[in-house]
């Protein structure tokens, strides 16, 4: 504070004064610095004054009371002197308030049936958005729960020529890559992993577990997941060269086998034959690279372990989101600098591919497109209530121009209006929301398979304060837009309408109104209707296989217990043939990859023809699978030429193929397959084909044509296997279960992964169409309703505008079907615009639905056929009501009432 | 027609409890204070002082707090120092009209109150006018 002016020149300040001024410094900033120094001079002559006349000590006493009492009141202001103007205001806008709540809530208990129905279309069209949204949100928009999951990526090595051509990574690249973060390369650090399975022994049955993921030590600081108990793993946890001798689980395995025990940190489990420690539980939520691991454990990965060749999977953490690409090109150098070391390498380059995109990618354009559909339906479901408002603001017309008359301004009756709409949309959003949470219910069950982050789908605050804001805009907007047109009415227009006079203006707003429903039902409809044509066309795929009577089951050999390849295929021959004895199964065999089956081993290898450089610039791409015999039977799948892999298929015999169909016509075009040789792994192997079998569709039956070749498994033997077994009695389940019992019985500490019907793998295949199509359908056929309540309520509010006109027809002599037509043409003129508009709709919107569809043009004439029938159905039974009402009208009744 | 009516009502409402309701003794003494022209603080407390009789003697912390509930009430405003200001670096008041509304309502309110005295008769020793 500056030395206050003309003050008299004191010595040094009373230590009320040093009092009063530290109070000063503490007077809100609103209290000005002038102010502030008046004070301190005021302070000083009083005081001055006070010594003067002999009372310094009363001052003192007063004065700091007084400064006490100032600072209350410089932040408490005291308003007595204004209060009582300020009470009036209040209590006057609370009572309008109250008393608006209060005539709103009459109102429309005194409409019990318009105000329900009003409710109740907000609140399908609330309910429906918000179950939808709950997925939207919680799938695309949630926050992964990760540090900045912006900032990582998922990087592939794929092929220049051949993008589909992908492989994984070196250990020897995770080193390089390691040493280049930092140093401006972009890259702030590097995660691996790769798939493995264990069998967790101990404490009850044997439990193979079917996702354990083998990963770095830098896996968890990378990504930052956040545990739900105890810690991630850590670089300290991992040995030179070896895994970790303490592990994370999954919190599925933590609930199913530990009964959610908190206490499980620091057990130790028997994985594998080998004890590692529990040191933290995962969510299921958490937003790792696969869902569904039971078991995280940590390896060090030394660039001489060459077994992990092209199997590891990478995850890169760049320093911002902008600086992908460098780090893409640092990691292309890295990658090329590696090419000398690994021929295989050669003509591969890195991608990165955002993370985010790699959880949801897949699903992202079928939840935009539920979206798009749930938003017409909320559309048609505002413009339903617009029209009812309207309908109503047609009959409360009068009294709103008798209030105007009367002087309440339109501020007043506004207020009134808006206060209806909000309680009405509230009503709706909480329709709405009890609503939404069933469907959500219903939702969740349907895609729990189909959609990632399905944990992260829940109705919760984000999720509600969107219910709340959509109805409470539908409500207001669409409730108030009938209304507000009545505003740009003048006073005496109004009352004449009001009186009886025709109303153009509505009838021409509720026919707009129609036309907009019609329209997005039509667009609806037709996408369900593609949806549901695409569903069974997919169905009306033949597969190329036979699976309905089919049980299979995943059996993944102990590597320790079965080390040797002769063990390996003894095994499945010895369930085989203990299957085989019994009568209810048919045929059995095993293949390392099952048509449509998710977690198979899938991937394709280079081949060369015979005469061709197998290390040369290979085109020739198929499938690979080891299958033991028994398996085309098993399967059903038709031998074409030569003959199937059996029994007299030795592991030292002739090394041996089947190929499929397609293989054969792209190999040797023309030729007899059968008896040619080929090669591959580089060379390594050559076989002689001895049989043709026919094509199946591998990943589900929108699948194209694949080249595919079997070798027998005894002569390239796999230890994970999935046995596929014809029940005889047509009961998958039982030949399922008949190969879980076989199995125990061969060996009891063998587990056996998982067993089902193959049918279920089939269903599962179709999945993503069968929820659009289930979805759509159902929003179709809601809309359809919606659509027609709002062509009857537009209709029979034209029959009755035009009772007059309609009597007076009747009375110069027009019959029945004279009025009948009248009625059915307005409807008809309504519904074919509506129609018109609609398909335009679908014109622009096809390219949404496109990736969805199967074997059917998104313009395909019979579902656009299919729908126009169905709409102009759907209109004409929505007019009869109106048209019999009107057709029975008796002039002489309308005219006496006029 | 109805809203004039309910405008009116509202206006008589908030005389009525602005007549009800008394101004506050040391409100009272600033306004009237400040009736003779523009002050200072310390120009306050002394005409305050002297025309109360030494019965109202306010120090600076609950002054400037009324000051300000003044001002924001719009009863008071800062003013130009007066021509023959001494210390024209300090803050003058001055009574504003809606100010000296109130101080004359108030003196009328206390003349009623005093009239109302006078009849009932048991306050003869009161001051004549």
């Amino acid at each position: 504070m500056s030395r206050p002016h003309g003050t008299r020149s004191a010595v040094r300040p009373s230590l009320t004064e040093l009092f009063f001024r530290l109070l000063l410094a503490l007077y809100p900033r609103r209290v000005s610095a002038g102010e502030r120094e008046d004070m301190l001079w005021l302070f000083r002559r009083l005081e001055a004054d006070a010594v003067a006349e002999g009372r310094g000590v009363r001052f003192a006493a007063a004065a700091t009371l007084d400064a006490l009492g100032g600072l209350r009141r410089a932040y408490v202001p005291d308003r007595s002197l204004l209060a009582p103007a300020r009470r009036a205001e209040r209590t006057e806008f609370m009572s309008t308030l109250s008393h608006d709540v209060k005539v709103s809530l009459r109102r429309l208990a005194r409409r019990p049936g318009n105000t329900a129905v009003a409710a109740f279309t907000l609140a399908l069209g609330v309910g429906a958005v918000t179950a939808i949204f709950s997925v939207f949100y919680g799938v695309l928009l949630r926050p992964l729960g990760l540090t900045a999951p912006e900032s990582l990526a998922l990087v592939t090595l794929h092929h220049t020529e051949r993008p589909s051509d992908t492989m994984g990574f070196w250990p020897s690249h995770l080193e390089a890559l390691r040493d280049q973060a930092g140093n401006g390369s972009g890259l702030e650090g590097v995660a691996v992993y790769y798939y493995d399975s264990a069998t967790l022994e101990g404490e009850g049955e044997a439990l193979e577990l079917d996702t354990a993921l083998i990963v770095d030590g830098d896996f968890f600081s990378v990504l930052g997941p956040q545990p739900l108990v105890g810690r991630g793993l850590t670089r300290e946890d991992v040995a030179f060269g070896r895994r970790s001798d303490v592990c994370v689980i999954g919190e599925q395995l933590w609930r199913s086998r530990f009964g959610a025990d908190p206490r499980v940190l620091g057990r130790d489990l028997l994985l594998d034959g080998r004890t590692v420690s529990v040191v933290g539980v995962m969510p299921n939520a958490a937003p790792l690279p696969v869902p569904g691991v039971d078991v995280w454990i940590a390896e060090d990965f030394q660039p001489q372990n060459t077994a992990l060749s092209g199997r590891l999977s990478l995850i890169a953490r760049v320093d911002a989101p902008s600086s992908l690409s460098t780090a893409e090109a640092s990691l292309a150098a890295a990658v090329t600098a590696l090419l000398d070391e690994d021929p295989r390498l050669d003509g591969y380059t890195a991608g990165f591919h955002s993370f985010q995109d790699h959880l949801v990618g897949s699903v992202r354009n079928m939840i935009w497109t539920a979206a798009v559909g749930v938003s017409l339906l909320l559309l048609i479901a505002c413009v339903n209530l617009a029209s009812l408002q309207l309908a109503r603001a047609v009959t409360r017309e009068q009294e709103m121009a008798t209030r105007r008359a009367l002087g309440a301004r339109r501020t007043q009756v506004f207020s009134q209006v808006l206060c209806e709409s909000l309680v009405l949309s509230l009503l709706g959003g909480v329709l709405g929301v009890a609503l939404a949470a069933g469907l959500h219910q219903l939702l969740v069950g349907l895609a729990t398979d189909l959609l990632p982050r399905i944990h992260d789908v829940k109705l919760d605050l984000p999720v509600l304060g969107f219910a709340l804001a959509t109805s409470v805009a539908a409500g207001l907007l669409f409730g108030m837009l009938p209304v507000l047109f009545t505003f740009t009415r003048d006073l005496a227009s109004s009352m004449r309408s009001a009186l009886g006079a025709e109303r153009p203006a509505w009838t021409r707003m509720r026919s707009a109104f129609v036309i907009v429903q019609v329209a997005m039902a039509v667009a609806l409809s037709v996408g369900a209707v593609l949806m549901a044509r695409s569903l069974v066309a997919l169905g009306e795929v033949d597969p190329g296989f036979d699976g309905g009577d089919v049980g299979i089951a995943r059996i993944f050999l102990d590597g320790d217990a079965y080390a040797a390849d002769q063990q390996k295929a003894a095994y499945f021959d010895q369930l085989r043939e203990l299957l085989l004895a019994r009568p209810d199964i048919d045929a059995v065999g095993a293949s390392s990859g099952l048509p449509m089956d998710p977690i198979t081993i899938d991937y394709d290898v280079p081949y060369a023809l015979a005469g061709e450089d197998p290390r040369g610039d290979v085109q020739r791409q198929a499938f690979f699978r080891t299958v033991t015999a028994g398996y085309f039977d098993a399967m059903d799948i038709p031998l074409q030429r030569g003959r199937l892999i059996d029994g007299s298929d030795r592991a030292d015999g002739e090394q041996v193929a089947v190929i499929n169909a397609t293989f054969a016509r792209r190999a040797w075009t023309g030729d007899d397959p059968v008896g040619q040789t080929f090669s591959f792994y580089g060379g390594s192997r050559t076989v002689r084909v001895v049989g043709v079998v026919g094509d199946v569709r591998f990943a589900g039956p929108a699948d194209g044509e694949r080249a595919e070749f079997f070798v027998p498994h005894r002569q390239i033997t796999y230890g994970a296997m999935t046995v596929a077994a014809r029940s005889s009695l047509g009961d998958p389940e039982s030949a399922a279960a008949a190969i879980s019992r076989a199995a125990l019985e061969l060996n009891p500490s063998q587990p056996v992964h998982s067993f089902f019907a193959m049918s279920s793998l089939e269903s599962q295949a179709v999945a993503s169409p069968r929820f659009l199509a289930l979805l759509l359908s159902a929003f179709a056929i809601v809309a359809l309703l919606l659509a027609a309540a709002g062509i009857f309520g537009a209709l029979a509010g034209w029959v009755a505008d035009r009772r007059r006109e309609i009597s007076l027809r009747v009375a110069l002599g027009a019959g029945g079907s004279d009025i009948l037509r009248l009625v059915f043409g307005r409807s008809a003129l309504l519904s074919a615009v509506g129609l018109g508009l609609g398909l335009a709709i679908v014109k622009v919107g096809a390219g949404l639905l496109a990736p969805h569809l199967f074997g059917v043009d998104p313009q395909d004439a019979v579902s656009l056929g299919a729908v126009a029938i169905a709409v102009v159905v759907v209109t004409l039974t929505a007019s009869l009501l109106p048209a019999a009402r009107a057709a029975r009208l008796q002039p002489t009744q309308v005219l006496r009432s006029e | 027609m109805a809203q004039p009516l309910q405008l009116f009502m509202l206006e008589i409402s908030i005389i009525k409890v602005m007549t009800r309701d008394a101004l506050k003794p040391a409100d009272f003494h600033i306004l009237l204070a400040l009736t003779g022209g523009p002050l200072h603080g310390y120009g306050l407390v002394q005409r305050m002082e002297k025309e109360s009789e030494g019965r109202v003697r306010l120090l600076p912390g609950n002054l400037y707090a009324m000051l300000r509930r003044l001002e924001e009430g719009e009863l008071v405003a800062e003013s130009e120092a007066p021509d023959d200001a001494t210390d024209r670096r300090r803050r003058y008041y001055r009574l504003t009209e809606a100010g000296r509304e109130a101080l004359s309502a108030e003196t009328g309110r206390l003349e009623r109150l005093l009239g109302t005295i006078r009849e009932a008769d048991w306050a003869r020793g009161g001051r004549q006018r």
